[in-house]
């Protein structure tokens, strides 16, 4: 028991590394999530042709050694509009998770710590929010709003904020009661600076993972979003218009203006929820033998 | 006993329990260690084994070893285990159902945990038999009432219809006990059956098991740190250290006269009535304490609580008009029970909860009528700290001891960059925490180093008041001995008055000069602490004195 498990030289990466090789999926999500954000941010260097600018090669022409996924109606490199999409889908998706993630996680805290009226008021809120089905409020959001990237992201956010509530909300209450907390109030914190300073650092490692977890599903809300029209516009690159603008030639056999967008879509949302699946081994203690 | 001479010769040849040099070992990320090193011991039908040892020592790794429990990361890595004559070393889950229950049976330490919550307990008692008899449902339950009934539940009938959570810890642990002894085990291994438990409580569970071995003639093997509730209850006691079994006989033999230097060090360390702070760690090891500071008379009192009271709502109330006071550099004592309102008290002194009514007149000033939200910010939040009970729940998981320390010196002291670091290293040194430790996160430190974090914490800022809750229950008895002898050193050098609470109430004969007795949200007895041992008023203070077991009457071996 305790004999086994002395407290050892602090070595937090070593535990890491540990982990990892226990889970190789884990490590090849992280990878994975890593190549593309490096993708993300090196798209003009990355992307062969200007991915607005049609005469990159013959119109529709299949995958060839000049156009790796082929060209579309208008003769624009696919290849080269599916990074620079990369890039505006995953800066919408990790505002997104960003804004509802700090904001979900202070509303959260409060109600957990604070507890009684506030948190029966917050929670039945949060009830209320995710009775509704959360991707056509996201539409009703972006439909008010207006469509630009913007709208998207606060569309997101919006939806996604439930999940970050109740979260906090469960893993602060579990730790109001505990001797630190108490122990931050008799050091001179008021209430607010024990949440803020004390509890919420606490449950950030659980937040991460649910970040991971949810960057994944912002991206296909985004996508989902701009495939049926609403969001962001032709001809800006981004997978989800890729998808809707290709699925009128599927009939006529040019699969690769609908598979190449959606097999990007669906390996980022893999990786990440990967990812997550495997942070979450990462930082709970209890999963290590 | 009921065996003729005979027969108990013939079955003292046949152990129920044969542990011949076991080895267990647990993977873990640094590969195998071994938790129990070569431990040999033998227990014949009808006998009552005292396992003692402090946490680590391996005591429990060896018995759910023994019964084929251990936990998937761990294995017997050498030995031989023998329950009534088979060898059950390499026993599958299969082989070793039914010996569990039927044969050799465990209690636990938290019966609530152990006991299936959404299944009433007369349940699973008739469960329990269902499982090892080829009886009939309504047979098991007319043997659950009984059951029941022999531990002692008043109205068994009714009660075995209640689910775990309608009983309170002691009928929890009560039901464990029938469960266990549903099926007429011959071996009962008991796990520190009442640790978490008020004394009161304590004493009566204890009584009843050993009622009920005695009575059944089964073997017990009770696991315990506690060293006079070893002595009481067994006839032989096995003390072991970090994987080893050092030291075994009988009570008598091991308490007063032991041979092994760690059995020594472990009885020094063991509050017992005669003793005081000095005698319970070995001579030499600490520095002598400084003399105590003269009596305040004629001073003022440093707090005088007035009428306090506190209601949660849920019919009683948690503190009922409580008054008591406490001069500079007094040590006064708070006993009681789980639930009579002295932890409510202590957070109330230490101004963490509002009182509903009553005053906290501290240094001449009342402090109850600052509400507890707003009172981080008084003059007076540094005078008056706190060290809690659980030394690792109280240590922020993310702060290292530095930070630890360094956060009231910085909000409260309104030191910064060199000077709270000096601040730091000299808290360090007053309460003996290695500076070279001050990086390491609460979980790379052990319980006695975190404990030292907590008080050096709570005395950074020199408080003239110090709330202790309990600060030694979570410890071991050989690291409680240092930690009271800082506590005591630290009273005497700096000054402060301590409110001492806890239920061991050998400690706060140690620590206090006088101890107030709380029951029910009310202070029952308030009286000096050697009157009140001596010769205590109050029904309920007689109760509590009886309930402590003690190392000073051991029965004759």
């Amino acid at each position: 028991m305790s004999a086994a498990s002395e407290p050892r030289a602090p070595s937090r990466l070593g535990a890491a590394f540990w982990v990892l090789r226990q889970n190789p999926v884990t490590l090849i999500a992280l990878i994975g999530a890593l190549g593309l954000a490096c993708v993300a941010i090196f798209a003009p260097w990355i992307a062969p042709y200007d991915p607005l600018a049609s005469g990159a090669g013959p119109a529709l022409s299949p995958p060839s050694a000049q156009n790796w996924a082929g060209t579309d109606q208008i003769g624009r490199d696919v290849f080269s509009r599916l990074i620079w999409a990369s890039r505006l889908d995953l800066s919408i998706a990790l505002s997104a998770v960003a804004v509802s993630g700090a904001l979900g996680a202070v509303i959260g805290a409060f109600s957990g710590y604070v507890g009684g009226r506030l948190d029966r008021v917050v929670g039945r809120i949060v009830d209320v929010m995710m009775a509704f089905p959360l991707f056509v409020l996201a539409m009703a959001l972006v439909a008010a709003l207006g469509n630009s990237a913007v709208n998207i992201v606060i569309a997101t956010a919006v939806i996604n904020l439930p999940f970050y509530i109740r979260v906090t909300r469960a893993e602060v209450n579990a730790r109001r009661g505990a001797g630190w907390v108490e122990a931050a109030r008799l050091a001179g914190a008021s209430h607010p600076q024990a949440v803020l300073r004390f509890l919420l650092p606490n449950v950030m490692p659980i937040l991460a993972v649910q970040l991971s977890l949810n960057l994944g599903w912002a991206i296909i809300n985004a996508a989902g979003l701009s495939f049926i029209g609403l969001g962001v516009q032709p001809p800006t690159p981004e997978w989800g218009i890729m998808v809707a603008e290709g699925a009128t030639y599927i009939t006529s056999g040019k699969w690769w203006l609908v598979a190449f967008p959606g097999l990007a879509l669906t390996l980022s949302v893999l990786c990440f929820n990967l990812a997550g699946d495997g942070l979450r081994d990462l930082l709970d203690p209890r999963t290590r033998p | 006993m009921k065996m003729s001479p005979e027969v108990r010769a013939d079955a003292a040849l046949r152990p129920i329990l044969e542990i011949e040099d076991l080895r267990v070992a647990f993977a873990g990320r640094g590969g195998e260690s071994e938790a129990v090193k070569g431990v040999s011991l033998s227990l014949a039908p009808g006998e009552v084994l005292g396992v003692v040892g402090e946490s680590g020592s391996g005591k429990t790794v060896t018995m759910l070893a023994a019964a084929g429990l251990l936990e998937r990361n761990g294995r017997i890595a050498g030995g031989r285990v023998r329950i009534a004559g088979q060898d059950v070393t390499r026993a599958s889950r299969a082989m070793m159902r039914p010996i569990r229950g039927a044969v050799i049976s465990m209690i636990f330490q938290n019966p609530r945990a152990a006991l299936n919550p959404i299944r009433a307990v007369g349940d699973q008692i008739a469960d329990a038999i269902l499982a090892h008899e080829r009886v009939s449902r309504a047979e098991a339950r007319a043997r659950a009432v009984a059951l029941l009934t022999a531990v002692n539940f008043p109205r068994p009938q009714a009660q075995a219809r209640a689910y775990p959570h309608e009983l309170s810890g002691g009928m929890c642990q009560r039901a464990m006990i029938a469960v266990a002894l549903a099926c007429n085990p011959q071996l009962l291994i008991a796990d520190e059956p009442t640790t978490g438990l008020d004394p009161t409580t304590q004493k009566s569970v204890m009584d009843l098991l050993a009622g009920l071995i005695a009575e059944r003639d089964m073997a017990m093997v009770l696991i315990t740190h506690d060293l006079a509730m070893a002595a009481q209850y067994c006839g032989r006691v096995a003390v072991m250290e970090q994987g080893l079994l050092v030291e075994s006989g009988g009570p008598r033999r091991i308490f007063l006269a032991p041979r092994h230097p760690y059995t020594q060090r472990l009885v020094a360390a063991s509050p017992t009535r005669g003793a005081g702070i000095e005698d319970l760690t070995p001579p030499g090891l600490l520095p002598a304490l400084p003399a105590a500071p003269p009596p305040a008379i004629g001073r003022p009192h440093l707090l005088e609580v007035v009428g306090l009271h506190k209601d949660f709502g849920g019919g009683s109330k948690a503190v009922d008009g409580v008054s008591f006071t406490l001069n500079a550099g007094q040590s006064l004592g708070l006993v009681g029970e789980s639930g009579s309102g002295k932890s409510t008290t202590s957070r109330l002194v230490c101004r963490l909860l509002d009182a509903d009514e009553g005053a906290i007149v501290f240094d001449g000033q009342d402090l109850a009528l600052t509400a507890e939200k707003d009172f981080h910010r008084s003059r007076r939040r540094s005078d008056i700290q706190l060290v809690f009970q659980d030394p690792t729940d109280s240590l922020n998981p993310r702060f290292t001891a530095r930070e630890c320390i360094a956060d009231p010196l910085r909000r409260l002291g309104r030191l910064r960059g060199r000077a709270l670091e000096a601040k730091v290293r000299e808290t360090a040194d007053l309460v003996s925490f290695p500076q070279a430790l001050l990086d390491r996160l609460p979980h790379q430190l052990s319980g006695g180093q975190k404990a030292r974090v907590g008080i050096g914490r709570a005395v950074c800022l020199r408080p003239k008041l110090m709330v202790l809750d309990e600060p030694t229950a979570a410890l071991d008895v050989s690291v409680q001995a240092v930690v009271l002898h800082l506590l005591e050193r630290l009273r005497r050098e700096l000054g402060m008055a301590y409110l001492f609470v806890s239920h061991d109430l050998n400690v706060v004969r140690m620590m206090c000069a006088d101890t107030l007795v709380m029951k029910s949200g009310r202070i029952v007895e308030a009286a000096p602490t050697e009157k009140l041992f001596t010769a205590p008023e109050h029904p309920y203070t007689r109760s509590l004195l009886a309930a402590v077991p003690s190392l000073d009457a051991l029965p004759a071996d």
